[in-house]
């Protein structure tokens, strides 16, 4: 059989040796519902007697619609094995609204918090997790965790998508903005490539001052130069710098980037970033003269340069405005 | 040690054989790992048989399996209750038979939902089952239209975007393209309030020229399918605002194989995600598709067949799926052309697909 074991993130509850449900008296007064997949299913998987066995003992509280401690139990078991499961999840948060009525000392939301803490640690990128998460801050009505925890899960994966997107709705709903440019700065020191941080320096200003004052440009343009004279060849703060200019703003009214790129393309001569970025200066210069430059560089670029995409450089030449 | 692994199994042969042993394989049975995995079984199930279908093998799942597998999908069916003040809600396919329903392909009255009210349907799945049917030769016959539909309606947020399920969950672009694929494989667009949805996608750009999952999120290649796809199929590609980004930030993503993100691992399923986004904008040729292949094959298992995400690590059906589909582009001999807009061979997606195939740059005057 083949193995896929990066396939999951999910971890089997291994340390304590698994007891079967049948084998517990708490669970003796209730009968497995086992699945029916019909007499030939496509791709049946080959279920351990673990995995069989919850789940045939969750679909049994399912259809009685058990919301207890024990319930809540099993839940957390069956979702260990599949937390994917959006029933297992909806199901979770009925047992825990019930549960929060009956005995609120023991069950509220802030053990919740706690639970969902362990989990996110052992699977960070399972998308239902976050967002029970989100669900969880909003009813406590209490952001002050979610900075520091989506801070201590970026520091174990700087680019984890679900992370930076729990941060983006934390900040925003509770406007938490004050913090939010240092910690970018933070992020980009320790890596400039980190292109999820250099995303998220866009989000927050664009939120906050715009882009539409000439400090701000200034700032944003020098910002991104610096970091492109620590590492001319990254990426990111190329496309960033860029996107600066993306919503109509000309090139020809910050003349620095005109110039900064003519003296990188001095120094940096095997930088394809600064090439494709002065076909695009001269290119909205429109002057026959700069058209003739821009399609030069793509040459440049299409024969040298940046030969994987010779084809797109020979078509941005053919295609110049 | 990567080296001498490349030198050994060099990516320049395909391996079609061992591809088709280890899809047979899973057919068969998925092994105890994928558990993990259970409740989105209807995509597992696609990314095997439609692995079958790409490679022109569809015909190797005999006509008694093929019909079993179909009723086994239509089990799967969510149907209205009668009982609920909002009937159709849930409606549209499960992923699994997880609920411990008694098996009822044809939809009998005598056999009641174990759990009505955790019975509902999640719209990856329905658009897989959909998927699924098509590719094993179905009629959709079986298909409650009005019922699916009035749950994907159900699903549409008020910005446009969609939820897989009801009753709460995250929403975002994956599940947009599914209300898209659904539309078009029922002919119908009832389930969707296309302006809406086109706004969202509009707003998901990036400043990078990408799009995300949401607006102002990261630009990613599999946001940039979905959202490419969905405009696709609802005839609005030309909402996008900046094409040019969206293209030059595509054909960017390749390093040998395509990364998902500016400065991110190549990751051989990128191959289909933005070698289809590239296809639906008519530039796919654009592109180095001989490193593409290259580190596509480089990514086979030399035992177990299969396709991984990188060179020396296990094969999932997930990668494999979209490697041999990603391969469709680069004009692999023995693979079936793909539809991009529903991730499903042509053939499979029949007449009217054939009808739209993107205009492609010709690049012969390069």
């Amino acid at each position: 059989l083949t193995r896929a074991p990066s396939m999951s993130d999910d971890e089997a509850p291994k340390k304590k040796e698994w007891v079967p449900f049948s084998k517990r008296p708490e669970w003796s007064d209730v009968v497995p519902t086992p699945q029916d997949d019909g007499p030939n299913p496509v791709c049946p998987i080959a279920y351990s007697d673990q995995f069989r066995e919850t789940m045939d003992y969750f679909r049994t509280i399912l259809k009685t619609n058990e919301l207890s401690p024990r319930a809540l139990d099993l839940v957390t078991e069956a979702i260990k094995l599949n937390s994917a499961n959006y029933t297992a999840w909806y199901f979770r948060r009925k047992v825990l609204a019930a549960l929060f009525e009956k005995d609120p000392a023991t069950y509220n939301y802030r053990k919740e918090l706690g639970y969902v803490d362990g989990m996110c640690r052992g699977s960070p990128k399972n998308y239902q997790l976050w967002y029970h998460r989100r669900l969880v801050v909003e009813q406590l009505n209490d952001p002050s965790e979610e900075i520091p925890f989506t801070a201590e899960m970026l520091e174990e994966d700087a680019k984890n998508y679900h992370a930076w997107a729990h941060r983006q709705w934390v900040v925003e709903t509770y406007k938490l903005w004050d913090g939010e440019l240092p910690f970018v700065d933070h992020l980009l020191r320790e890596d400039m490539r980190n292109n999820s941080a250099w995303n998220q320096r866009f989000f927050v200003i664009s939120k906050t001052t715009g882009y539409a004052s000439k400090e701000v440009m200034a700032r944003e343009i020098e910002c991104a130069f610096s970091y492109i004279r620590k590492a001319p060849n990254n990426e990111s703060p190329w496309a960033y710098l860029r996107g600066l200019f993306v919503s109509g703003v000309k090139f020809s009214e910050y003349p620095q980037v005109k110039d900064t790129c003519l003296e990188f393309s001095g120094k940096y001569v095997a930088c394809p970033h600064v090439v494709s970025l002065l076909v695009d200066i001269y290119e909205q210069e429109g002057t026959p003269e700069s058209k003739e430059n821009a399609a030069a560089l793509c040459v440049k670029l299409a024969t040298t340069m940046d030969v994987i995409r010779q084809k797109y450089w020979r078509y941005r030449e053919k295609n110049l405005h | 040690s990567t080296w001498c692994s490349l030198k050994a199994h060099m990516g320049d042969e395909f391996e079609r054989a061992k591809h088709l042993r280890f899809l047979k394989q899973c057919l068969k049975v998925l092994p105890g790992p994928y558990a993990s995995q259970e409740s989105n079984r209807m995509t597992l199930a696609y990314f095997v048989v439609s692995s079958f279908d790409v490679l022109g093998e569809i015909d190797q799942i005999s006509a008694s399996d093929r019909a079993q597998y179909i009723d086994w999908i239509y089990a799967q069916q969510v149907h209205p209750d009668p009982s609920s003040p909002n009937p159709t809600a849930l409606c549209g396919f499960r992923g699994t038979p997880f609920l411990g329903d008694a098996f009822n392909p044809n939809h009998s009255p005598d056999i009641q939902p174990a759990s009505p009210e955790y019975n509902k349907s999640n719209i990856a799945m329905t658009y897989t089952a959909l998927a699924l049917l098509r590719i094993l030769g179905d009629d959709f016959a079986r298909i409650n239209r009005p019922a699916v539909l009035s749950g994907l309606r159900g699903l549409q947020q008020p910005d446009g975007s969609y939820a897989p399920v009801a009753g709460g969950a995250e929403c975002d672009m994956r599940f947009l393209f599914c209300a898209c694929a659904i539309s078009d494989m029922l002919g119908d667009w009832s389930g969707i309030d296309k302006e809406a949805a086109t706004t969202f996608i509009v707003n998901s750009q990036s400043y990078d020229g990408g799009i995300a999952q949401g607006p102002l999120q990261e630009a990613h290649g599999g946001s940039t399918y979905c959202a490419v796809a969905a405009l696709y199929l609802m005839g609005s590609l030309s909402s996008v605002k900046r094409m040019d980004d969206l293209v030059r930030w595509c054909v960017h993503r390749q390093v040998t194989g395509f990364q998902g993100r500016i400065n991110k691992a190549v990751d051989t399923c990128y191959s289909f995600w933005i070698g289809a986004a590239l296809q639906m904008l008519g530039y796919h040729s654009l592109c180095d598709y001989n490193a593409i292949r290259s580190y596509s094959l480089s990514c086979q298992h030399p035992a177990i067949g299969g396709i991984s995400k990188w060179p020396d690590t296990f094969p999932d059906v997930l990668h494999t799926y979209f490697s041999l589909s990603g391969l469709s582009f680069c004009n692999e001999p023995g693979i079936l052309p793909l539809d991009p807009a529903l991730g499903i061979t042509m053939r499979a997606a029949g007449d009217w697909a054939n009808a739209r195939p993107p205009k492609q740059y010709d690049v012969s005057t390069l």
